[in-house]
């Protein structure tokens, strides 16, 4: 490459105003790259890597491929450019930026004379194994932030080509290749440069088919091996993003079927039922896609479940509304889903959308499966009738008489989420000692999870012992049903992220938790206001 | 009066109070768990007396509840048969935890092991006279968590004094020193200091055995108690030793057993050895030196802390780190405490063949681990994740490795079970699962008073 390509590339990243059209190099995203244990699409290591530094998979409308590149050609203009992302208001104090300014660049974090003294405190710290707090965290994510920049832009990651020597399972990165394979890198480059210079000079045609052949004859001569064969489907996953689609939809059912619920309108149920039919194939074929590509079920993580979640969520109200028409149910359902799909779609750093490759313990295992499926399944059961708790609690404060039927009907849904939820939950947590037992030799050893698991059931158990025995009437039950959701958000998340201990340690995570703690608190001040409404109006 | 405590035990509100209580119980635990460790969790609340009194409670509730629908009618099928599940799920419990084992056996790589580390923990004092033959004096299941020292008042006899335990750290990171006593048996110590523009180097050489070695990789150290006149030295040496309580030294090069300096080593002056410019000096010189490690205590458990115990023996304090030993001499007998968990003779010996290690590719995370075993009769037998060995009535499953420095996989810990209670545990589960779907989805078959046909039949 001649230094006009450098001087015109310059000018190019500089110039903010033109946005590029993200297709033009989308076929760099079909080259593979070894990161992370697995062998992955450029297209995902791109965006995953911009997620990292960036916060964001696009920065200012270009795509994460076209900007990633980059950092491998044009290392010395990036780390003058602000687009490293620092979140965290003490961390930035104590590196004297300014609070309120969000992105930094590359040149101006790596040089900060007090960033090896935070960091190496941090390491310390990680190395004697104490918990590490949000700021240690925000430090380490810092750290990763810089050395991902660091290693891409010094072609030492990610490896693009398979090691000659067997043994080395460790693909070869940029400034390991040979002369020849370098040669042929510089085919994919060049062609990627003649597009950006073809729209420098506004040039109607943009030579696209060049970058197109360049990588395809690269992949075939060095990348078409076994591991990189489901990079297509994996493309495919990330450009369609039907979790996205499934949102969307999930949210115009809900409208629907608010409507439907005020007007009793056949035709706004109909519609509804269609959306929420489409949104939940559009679920079903997200996740499919999710099994195909990691070759396991898709609850490893918390991202996971948070998807797997609100499947059974929807599974579940399709089959009662199946059985028995109610008014709310898909209501509940399709909110459910929209909100868990969005919580999805819009905390990445909390949850992590990434395909990670497993840890030991969770690797093929036919118990280890069902026992997970079944819990989390049960959590949708639960996370329905909490939906539907709410919406009877809104129906008891406007006036418990006049709405009589209505909260009628949301209670009978609510008993039938919670009395499958049991029977799952229970058959879960007992299918988790048989996990434990036959992996460990353990039937029950209160790790946290399991406990909080076991806690959650025991909950919903007084729940349904309490209106047996008639302690708690309809509202109790009502209330009951939001409130023990609580005991559900501990097991699922706070366990993970809160306590931080035991076999489990797999899933865990930071971050989220004054909004999960909001969350919870704000339902529980809701059922306290509602219930103490309620006595005196009566 | 009795009839009222009666139905109140049966009753659904008895069953609510129960059902929270353990709730409860258990949330406290995991918070426990979290904050400070399993062991703690376990100790005061999972196998606490609350707990105990809890499950009792649980138990009276379920029994007193099914007794109180006597007669049972054929309504009450699923009702009895979640509950009876209960019943033997809590008894298998029980089972388990009598007579079951539950323990850790790690063996070194190429070595083997037989002795299956278990959860309680005792202290041991052993005595000897000629220090060799050892006889326990003392030995005893101590459990310092809800129980500390200050209050089980430890004190064991001794022919000169007592040993004392006077605290109990739960958390300590263990501190390394060497210190001076005036006590006989105590040996020399010296500090050394190698110095030239390029290095500094300071250590300790106690002559806690008649020969001392230390190998610093181009030259290697020697503290010993006499001079040995045929010393040959395969590589360069520095030979420190003693005579007439006066420290000397001796300088080699390799292959050459001419010394090259002679001389006696005194505080502040420096010796000069014959590699680029090397200057050795004695920064202390201790006539009765004793290493000890002492324990700082920490509010909270980390990766580097573990647990130790303050002793007292004849107005001295020394600690004593879990699953290690203590050695106190006084001027006729040598005694060794020992404070760790108990160890469970399997009656057979485990053989490491071989670890393996598998990692994701191009990273150094491991995807999965697996030990190659030899156990009599059985011969080789790969123990893997989720692929446990059963053998002689233990389960052996595969549950973590040992690193040396380098990262290098040194010793393989399995798990070794048995678990007597099992079946009553799978047994109680199957009922509880049956019975609550039967509970919630056939309670209208059970509800009918009769068999349709026998209804028919009486009309």
């Amino acid at each position: 490459m001649n230094k006009l390509f450098f001087v015109l590339l310059s000018i190019f990243l500089l110039n903010f105003s033109s946005k590029a059209n993200a297709d033009e190099f989308s076929a760099l995203g079909k080259l593979a790259v070894q990161d992370g244990g697995r062998i992955k699409p450029f297209d995902t290591f791109a965006k995953e890597s911009m997620q990292l530094i960036h916060g964001k998979s696009n920065l200012n409308g270009r795509d994460a491929v076209e900007v990633v590149f980059t950092w491998m050609l044009l290392p010395d203009v990036w780390s003058k450019m602000e687009f490293l992302k620092i979140d965290y208001r003490k961390l930035k104090e104590d590196l004297d930026l300014e609070p309120t300014k969000k992105y930094f660049s590359m040149a101006e974090i790596m040089s900060h004379p007090k960033l090896p003294a935070i960091i190496q405190t941090m390491n310390n710290k990680a190395e004697a194994k104490e918990r590490l707090n949000s700021y240690d965290q925000a430090i380490q994510i810092l750290n990763n932030q810089l050395s991902l920049y660091q290693a891409i832009s010094n072609n030492l990651h990610p490896g693009w080509i398979p090691s000659e020597d067997a043994e080395n399972d460790k693909w070869k990165h940029l400034a390991q290749f040979s002369e020849e394979q370098a040669k042929d890198f510089g085919k994919v480059t060049r062609a990627f440069v003649a597009i950006i210079q073809a729209k420098q000079n506004n040039l109607k045609e943009i030579p696209s088919k060049a970058l197109d052949l360049a990588v395809d004859s690269f992949f075939n001569k060095y990348q078409n091996v076994k591991e990189s064969s489901q990079l297509g489907i994996e493309i495919h996953y990330n450009k369609l993003h039907p979790f996205q689609w499934a949102w969307i939809l999930y949210l115009l059912a809900t409208i629907f079927f608010f409507l439907s619920s005020l007007l009793s309108k056949e035709a706004l149920y109909k519609t509804g039922l269609v959306l929420i039919l489409a949104a939940f194939a559009m679920h079903i074929y997200g996740f499919s896609l999710r099994v195909l590509l990691t070759g396991r079920p898709p609850v490893s993580n918390m991202y996971e479940t948070v998807v797997w979640v609100p499947f059974g969520t929807v599974l579940f109200a399709l089959f009662f509304e199946w059985k028995k028409r109610s008014q709310f149910m898909l209501l509940g359902a399709s909110l459910t889903g929209a909100f868990c799909m969005l919580l999805a779609d819009f905390a990445p750093n909390v949850l992590d959308p990434s395909l990670q490759p497993l840890e030991p313990v969770l690797r093929s295992n036919l118990w280890l499966t069902v026992h997970v499926l079944t819990i989390t399944i049960s959590y949708g059961a639960f996370f329905l009738a909490f939906t539907l708790g709410d919406l009877a609690l809104f129906y008891i404060i406007k006036g418990e008489k006049k709405y009589k039927d209505k909260i009628k009907d949301l209670s009978g849904a609510i008993y039938r989420a919670e009395k499958i939820g049991v029977v799952l939950l229970a058959a879960g947590t007992i299918l988790g000692g048989v996990w434990a037992d036959y992996s460990w030799g353990r039937f029950w050893g209160w790790d946290p999870k399991e406990t909080w698991a076991l806690i959650a059931l025991l909950g919903y158990l007084a729940l349904l012992h309490a209106k047996q025995g008639g302690h708690i009437k309809q509202v109790g039950m009502i209330a009951g049903s939001v409130v023990s959701f609580s005991l559900v958000i501990m097991a699922w998340y706070g366990v993970n992220y809160v306590l931080g201990a035991g076999l489990h340690s797999y899933g865990f995570g930071a971050g989220g938790l004054e909004y999960v703690a909001s969350f919870v608190g704000i339902h529980i001040i809701f059922v306290i206001f509602v219930l103490f409404g309620r006595k005196k109006e009566g | 009066m009795a009839y009222k405590i009666f139905r109140f035990l049966g009753s659904l509100k008895m069953a609510v109070i129960v059902i929270l209580a353990m709730a409860v119980l258990s949330a406290i635990g995991t918070f426990l768990e979290s904050r400070y460790n399993t062991e703690f969790a376990q100790v005061l609340i999972y196998k606490s007396p609350w707990m105990y009194i809890t499950m009792a409670f649980f138990l009276i509730s379920v029994v007193f509840s099914a007794v109180e629908r006597l007669p049972w009618k054929r309504r009450h099928i699923p009702f009895l048969v979640a509950h009876v599940g209960l019943i033997m799920l809590v008894f298998g419990s029980y089972i388990t935890q009598q007579v079951g084992l539950d323990g850790t056996l790690t063996i070194p790589l190429d070595g083997k092991a037989s002795l299956v580390s278990i959860t309680p923990k005792d202290l041991s004092l052993y005595a000897s006279m000629d220090g060799d033959n050892f006889r326990s004096l003392y030995e005893k299941e101590v459990e310092f968590i809800s129980n500390p020292p200050s209050e089980q008042g430890i004190s064991i006899p001794t022919d000169q004094g007592r040993i004392e335990v006077v605290d109990y750290f739960p958390f300590a990171v263990p501190e390394r020193k060497i210190i001076e006593t005036d006590k006989d048996w105590d040996r020399p110590g010296i500090r050394f200091l190698l110095k030239n523009p390029n290095v500094n180097f300071s250590d300790w050489l106690v002559l806690d055995r008649p020969i001392v070695r230390q190998d610093l990789g181009p030259v290697l150290l020697i503290f010993s108690q006499e001079q040995d006149e045929k010393y040959f030295p395969k590589k360069n040496t520095i030979y420190f030793y003693m005579e007439d309580q006066q420290v000397k030294v001796k300088v080699f090069k390799a292959l050459n057993d001419r010394a090259v300096t002679k001389a006696d080593l005194n505080l502040g002056k420096a010796v000069e050895m014959p590699w680029m410019g090397m200057k050795l000096s004695l920064l202390n010189f201790y006539p009765h030196a004793r290493r000890i490690v002492e324990y700082q205590k920490r509010d909270y458990p980390s990766g580097i802390t573990t647990s130790a115990l303050k002793v007292k023996y004849r107005d001295e304090f020394h600690y004593l780190g879990l699953n290690s030993i203590l050695k106190f001499f006084n001027d006729s007998t040598a005694y060794i405490l020992s404070w760790g968990n108990r160890q469970i003779e399997l009656g057979f010996p485990v053989q490491l063949k071989k670890f393996e290690m598998d990692k994701y590719m191009g990273t150094n995370r491991a995807a999965s681990y697996a030990s190659t075993v030899v156990v009599p009769e059985l011969g080789e037998v790969k123990i893997s994740m989720n692929e446990p060995l059963k053998y002689k009535g233990y389960t052996f499953y595969q549950a973590s490795f040992q690193q040396d420095e380098n990262g290098a996989p040194n010793a393989s810990i399995l798990s070794v079970n048995k678990d007597p209670g099992r079946i009553w545990k799978y047994l109680g589960s199957l009922l509880i699962c049956v019975g609550s779907v039967m509970l919630f989805y056939m309670r209208k078959y059970y509800a009918q008073k009769k068999p349709k046909k026998e209804e028919l039949s009486h009309e």
